[in-house]
């Protein structure tokens, strides 16, 4: 199962794409903003998650999510924000633009992995 | 600056470290800076709105290491650009999460940018005052400056 990661830092990248591993999901491509995801996605279209974090430079997570949800190749792939993000007025926001779920950092290796559990089953 | 404005800063960076790293981090004697501190590598926030200011995380080298070490989970010994990466996130993530109680302004946070360099300094704009929290713990000391001046 492809899973898409995008963050501008490489680190949390590599913290989510470790957390990922452990629960066996290996086949994981990254992008490092979010014009950089919908290229990516244009290119992997067996993408089946996409964790998004919000605030990155050329295209935010927003507007990122925006455009997954209005391309019809696109738009049933769940996406989960992985932000610092955390007022409940932004929070709204992602979900009203389509977000499957939300986490708030700072965050545990454990609530990362049920949040995943629970989106992918 | 207010001391409610301070506080959110205390509370992230335990938090943080506690929750991310699995670190403690204790805070110390908070003071007013009368000259800059030097660094080896300082993630640095800036802050606008309601107010105008920057957060700075300073930290020595062997501290930054043994942070980032804890924050990827993996044992670091390079000082290089993955090291800055972690240490640009990791002021974002503290930054992020003391707005969410900084609830009576207005505020929008900057992308992190960090100075990597033996022994710098980070200058503030001398007409603001600068609080200073110094931290110590599992990880080393290191210690976070804020900067506020505006609607207060």
């Amino acid at each position: 199962m492809k899973i898409l990661l995008v963050d501008d830092s490489s680190t949390m990248r590599r913290i989510q794409a470790n957390t990922l591993n452990s629960l066996g999901y290996d086949d994981l491509v990254q992008a490092e903003d979010g014009a950089d995801a919908l290229k990516q996605l244009k290119a992997n279209p067996d993408v089946k998650l996409v964790l998004l974090d919000w605030n990155m430079p050329n295209m935010n997570g927003l507007d990122c999510l925006k455009s997954i949800k209005a391309n019809p190749d696109t738009k049933d792939i769940p996406v989960m924000m992985v932000t610092s993000e955390a007022e409940k007025t932004r929070i709204i926001e992602a979900v009203q633009a389509g977000a499957t779920n939300y986490l708030v950092k700072p965050f545990d290796a454990e609530a990362l992995k049920a949040k995943i559990q629970a989106i992918l089953g | 600056m207010k001391a409610e404005h301070i506080n959110p800063f205390l509370k992230s960076t335990i938090d943080t470290f506690d929750t991310m790293l699995k670190k403690k981090a204790v805070p110390g004697k908070i003071f007013l800076r009368t000259k800059p501190h030097n660094a080896d590598i300082s993630g640095v926030i800036g802050l606008s709105g309601d107010i105008r200011g920057a957060v700075v995380m300073a930290y020595p080298k062997q501290t930054a290491i043994n942070v980032v070490s804890a924050f990827l989970g993996e044992e670091v010994t390079d000082f290089d650009e993955d090291v800055s990466d972690a240490i640009g996130e990791l002021t974002n993530i503290i930054t992020g999460y003391a707005k969410r109680d900084l609830t009576d302004l207005d505020l929008s946070i900057s992308l992190p940018s960090v100075i990597r360099g033996a022994n710098h300094l980070v200058d503030m704009p001398k007409n603001a005052p600068v609080v200073c929290i110094p931290f110590d713990g599992d990880c080393g000391e290191f210690v976070i400056e804020v900067s506020m001046i505006g609607k207060e």
